[in-house]
């Protein structure tokens, strides 16, 4: 087969294609689940504990009941037996999360009670007269102080608040560190940085008199969504129904979770017997707090004189709240990844941690699971570590890279590895040398690397699965299935693009039908940087199936063989005679009023990738992912000392996709993605206090405005992956990875001030520049 | 209290409570849902409409105050099923992921451009800087808004 980017001839692969589902978006007639209106529809609100810590003593529902309007109320009792988490259980070696809290609260925000009434107005009225009487305990708020003898234990039988510590060495760091001429050892906080989709979280449910539940909500995942919520509610899952198409951002806060509201809103609906919605204010929304758990990260490591790092140690302190949701695998993700195999390393020792806090902070995925948390010590330590040896940044990491089709200790290979691509058209794009060389007061350049996955087994038991399936239809026009909601990344377009590819058919001609669990086939959804990767592999599975058939049936009618033809522009044709040809339609007709034949494909993608062996800590090569998206980020900044300031001026962004599907949506991801890390680089902070967030607008949590953005040059690098769908890798969450590092590295350029804690508030600046004084 | 509103050039009898919102009104009363509500307390610009031309937050708007004034939310830009130049425009400049943002983002746009054919960058991105958008960094949003200014000049 040919390599991807020797293909000069592509139709849509690789162009900049128009979105198909920008139409009903720039009209206001695509629907999210807000806008879904149903006959005697009910609102649902939910009561939460205003307690961080607290014995639950009683709850009397009684007043609430009455009061004219009420339809239903729900406590624990009400609720299902199974654990909401019931999915994660093998993995935490525990269950934790359940959708009323019966016997004790944890955390400001947990849900107690629920109501459904007429309006929500009653709802809200209904919910100040539940009378629920608490034993307040006392609570904890620092991670450091929970994991010590005799702070207040969130529950029973977990001993120093640390359901999960994981250890463990590849080498010898002991031999590693007596190698090195220096050791460097830093300590690095990050924050709780706040998903903020623009659409909020909620869901309508809807049961008919079969028993048949609808839900429609904003999801990243619905076949996971649609399998964890009917396993929890105990009805079968061809009995519920998934509908999720748009969705308004997700980021991670969407994805293969059933949040307490979801089931709530399920009962709610089954006993009333009328629709029910549930819909979280932003206010909520804020105090709901979906966040990036935070890090305390301890990193030893010892370098050469010559540059070459000897071995590397890491201490990782996880708050997750009061809930481990998917906290084990962040931790997990950002030792392999950014702390394993950014740089290669010989000697390399981890301590993981994740602490039980009384913390508001719910611990799902955000954009990046783990790897910014930790990228940012270790690319603003390499920082460190080239001005004491006085090397220039980027020699020495190019000194530290792997080689191209190397094979790491835990047995990791980069078929397609653009890292060194990306860091030399990232230094060449931003006059890195001659910038680094003029010191220019107060102005600064810095760099940052990344390395992250396209979808990742483990992640999910031990598959990484996505299906397609493909109708045509009588008059050539084909309908394509797919699981995945579209979040904004682009991937309908993606599908789009490669079925018509394949199928040699318009673009036009393809119709996605999408995030609707009744009729596409299952999939693991949208997590992990594996859209375009692994859907887009699954599709190109299913086209060429679709086109196959097709062929067969053409062939008879043009009098070749299959091998003889080729498709273009919706017709199929004989490569050496192109004027003998049929239109798809014309094939697809008599395929079906001809032959009798109905034209139906699929694609099932199972990502040959490896499963970890947990004995030995080591994968079979490739790894957990056989696509590895690899980035450099440069930023300029101007910081001014009198205020601590800072301005970007401009974020260069080098990424390896492998190869571009769609430009646009690819320049559209490293655009939004670097916005998103300066977010987190500079302003977002989900503050709370005493467990209470205090955030509840975006007033309080600061995100970037048009005016706010700096110059933003992508550059896009290609790598013709080998696994991937045209060569193609993910790229959602490598965008955002080494946004903060590649700032804190240009500030220290600029003033000589480095802040090891997230996000860099110009009082922080200030601070460091008195004390430099 | 029954009012009357005009919305895209239609009117709508619809009654209400001096405390609802224009928002609420346009949404769940009259139906219209392309606008959206994704703060509903005036800090985000996804509720952005135009009354009588001008860009507002329909969040912070009462609906009885809307009566007697043109109201024009996202559904009615396009004008016997042709987009506007802007709409266009965001098409084909990818200036549109998840959509949340899009509606209001359009609007102030429009607002911009029906009183400058003729903004420098700085004056799109003062135009918009009251919609916010977590998903594009506002870059070809801002590339769509020139394009469409251009378009605009031509016909």
């Amino acid at each position: 087969m040919k390599k991807v980017s020797e293909v000069k001839e592509f139709s849509y692969i690789g162009k900049r294609i128009e979105r198909v589902d920008a139409l009903p978006k720039v009209t206001g007639e695509a629907k999210y689940f807000g806008d879904i209106k149903l006959p005697d529809m009910l609102v649902g609100k939910i009561l939460t504990s205003p307690h961080a810590h607290a014995k639950i003593i009683s709850i009397d529902t009684s007043k609430a009941e009455k009061l004219p309007g009420v339809r239903m109320v729900v406590t624990s009792k009400d609720m299902p037996k199974t654990p909401l988490d019931f999915a994660q259980a093998q993995f935490n070696r525990r269950v934790d999360l359940f959708a009323l809290a019966s016997d004790k609260v944890r955390f400001v925000g947990e849900e107690v009670a629920a109501v459904a009434a007429d309006s929500a107005d009653i709802a809200e009225e209904a919910l100040s007269l539940i009378d629920v009487k608490y034993e307040v305990l006392e609570a904890v708020f620092d991670p450091e102080e929970a994991m010590k003898p005799g702070a207040p234990g969130l529950y029973d039988g977990v001993g120093n608040n640390t359901p999960i510590y994981m250890p463990h060495e590849y080498g010898d760091v002991e031999k590693g560190f007596g190698e090195a001429d220096y050791i460097f050892e830093d300590e690095f906080r990050t924050q709780l940085q706040y998903h903020a989709p623009m659409e909020r979280q909620g869901c309508v449910c809807s049961w008919d008199v079969q028993g048949n539940l609808t839900m429609w909500t904003s999801n990243q995942t619905p076949h996971l969504h649609q399998w964890l919520l009917a396993t929890i509610l105990g009805i079968p899952v061809a009995k519920t129904r998934i509908i999720s198409p748009y969705v308004g951002g997700g980021f991670g806060a969407k994805a293969h979770q059933v949040f307490p509201f979801h089931a709530i809103c399920a009962v709610l609906a089954k006993k009333t017997g009328k629709p029910v919605k549930i819909e979280l204010s932003r206010g909520e929304e804020f105090s709901f707090a979906t966040t990036s758990p935070p890090f305390i990260v301890k990193l030893k490591t010892g370098v050469r004189k010559d540059g070459k790092i000897t071995a590397r140690q890491i201490r990782i302190i996880e708050d997750c709240g009061a809930h481990l949701y998917i906290a084990a695998g962040q931790l997990l993700v950002s030792i392999y990844f950014p702390f394993c195999h950014l740089y290669k390393v010989p000697n390399v020792k981890y301590e993981g941690y994740i602490v039980y806090t009384n913390n508001p902070n719910r611990a799902v995925a955000l954009r990046g699971f783990g790897n910014p948390q930790v990228t940012f010590p270790l690319e603003s330590q390499m920082d460190i570590i080239a001005e004491k040896l006085g090397m220039d940044p980027v020699e020495l990491k190019l000194k530290n890279l792997f080689e191209p089709g190397e094979t790491s200790m835990l047995g990791w290979k980069f078929e397609s590895y653009g890292l060194p691509d990306c860091i030399k058209k990232a230094a060449e794009a931003t006059n890195w040398s001659a910038k680094r060389a003029e010191k220019i007061p107060n102005r600064g350049i810095g760099m940052a690397c990344l390395i992250h996955s396209s979808g990742y087994k483990g992640v999910w038991g031990s598959i990484e699965t996505s299906s397609a399936i493909i109708i045509a239809k009588e008059d050539g026009s084909f309908n394509l299935y797919t699981d995945f909601s579209e979040l904004g990344t682009g991937v309908w377009t993606v599908v789009q693009e490669i079925a018509a590819e394949i199928l040699g058919a318009r673009l036009e001609d393809i119709n996605v039908l999408a995030g609707d669990t009744a009729f596409t086939p299952f999939d693991l959804g949208s997590y992990a940087s594996r859209g375009t990767y692994s859907i887009g592999n699954a599709v190109k599975l299913a086209a060429l199936d679709m086109r196959q058939q097709l062929f067969e049936v053409a062939a008879t009618m043009l009098e070749a063989g299959v091998d003889d033809l080729e498709a273009k522009g919706g017709a199929i044709y004989l490569k050496k005679a192109p004027e003998k040809k049929s239109s798809i339609a014309e094939v697809a007709y008599h395929a079906h009023f001809g032959l009798g034949k109905v034209l139906i494909s699929k694609g099932i993608w199972n990502s040959p990738a490896g499963l970890l062996d947990f004995f030995t800590g080591v994968w079979p090569s490739p790894g957990p992912v056989t696509s590895y998206p690899f980035g450099c980020q440069v930023a300029e900044v101007e910081v001014d000392p009198r205020t601590g300031k800072v301005e970007v001026l401009s974020m260069t962004a080098a990424h390896d996709v492998g190869f571009p599907i769609n430009l646009d949506a690819v320049e559209g991801q490293i655009e939004g993605g670097v916005v998103m890390g300066l977010g987190y680089a500079l302003t977002e902070n989900l503050r709370h206090e005493d467990g209470r967030v205090l955030c509840d607008d975006f007033v309080d949590y600061f995100i970037r405005r048009a005016p706010d953005i700096p110059e933003i040059k992508p550059i896009v690098v290609t790598t013709d992956d080998p696994y991937g769908p045209f060569g193609a890798k993910g790229l959602g969450e490598a965008v955002m990875v080494p946004t903060a590092p590649a700032i804190a590295n240009a500030i220290y350029n600029a003033i000589g001030v480095r802040i090891k804690e997230l996000p860099i508030t110009s009082d922080k600046i200030l601070k460091a520049l008195k004390e430099k004084r | 209290m029954k009012i009357e509103l005009d919305v895209n050039d239609r009117i709508y009898e619809v009654d209400v409570e001096p405390r609802e919102t224009l928002t609420q009104v346009l949404r769940d009363k009259i139906g219209l849902t392309g606008t959206k509500r994704a703060c509903d307390v005036g800090g985000c610009g996804s509720c952005t409409i135009l009354l009588d031309g001008q860009a507002v937050y329909s969040c912070m708007v009462f609906a009885a105050r809307a009566e007697g004034k043109k109201v024009t939310t996202i559904e009615g830009l396009a004008q016997n099923g042709k987009l506007h130049p802007i709409q266009e425009a965001f098409i084909k400049f990818g200036a549109v992921q998840c959509g949340y943002c899009t509606p209001g983002m359009i609007l102030s746009a429009k607002a911009l451009l029906d009183q400058n054919l003729d903004p420098t960058e700085e004056e799109v991105k003062d135009a918009i800087a009251g919609n916010l958008c977590r998903c594009t960094g506002y870059v070809k949003i801002v590339q769509a808004i020139l394009a469409a200014a251009e378009m605009m000049k031509k016909r």
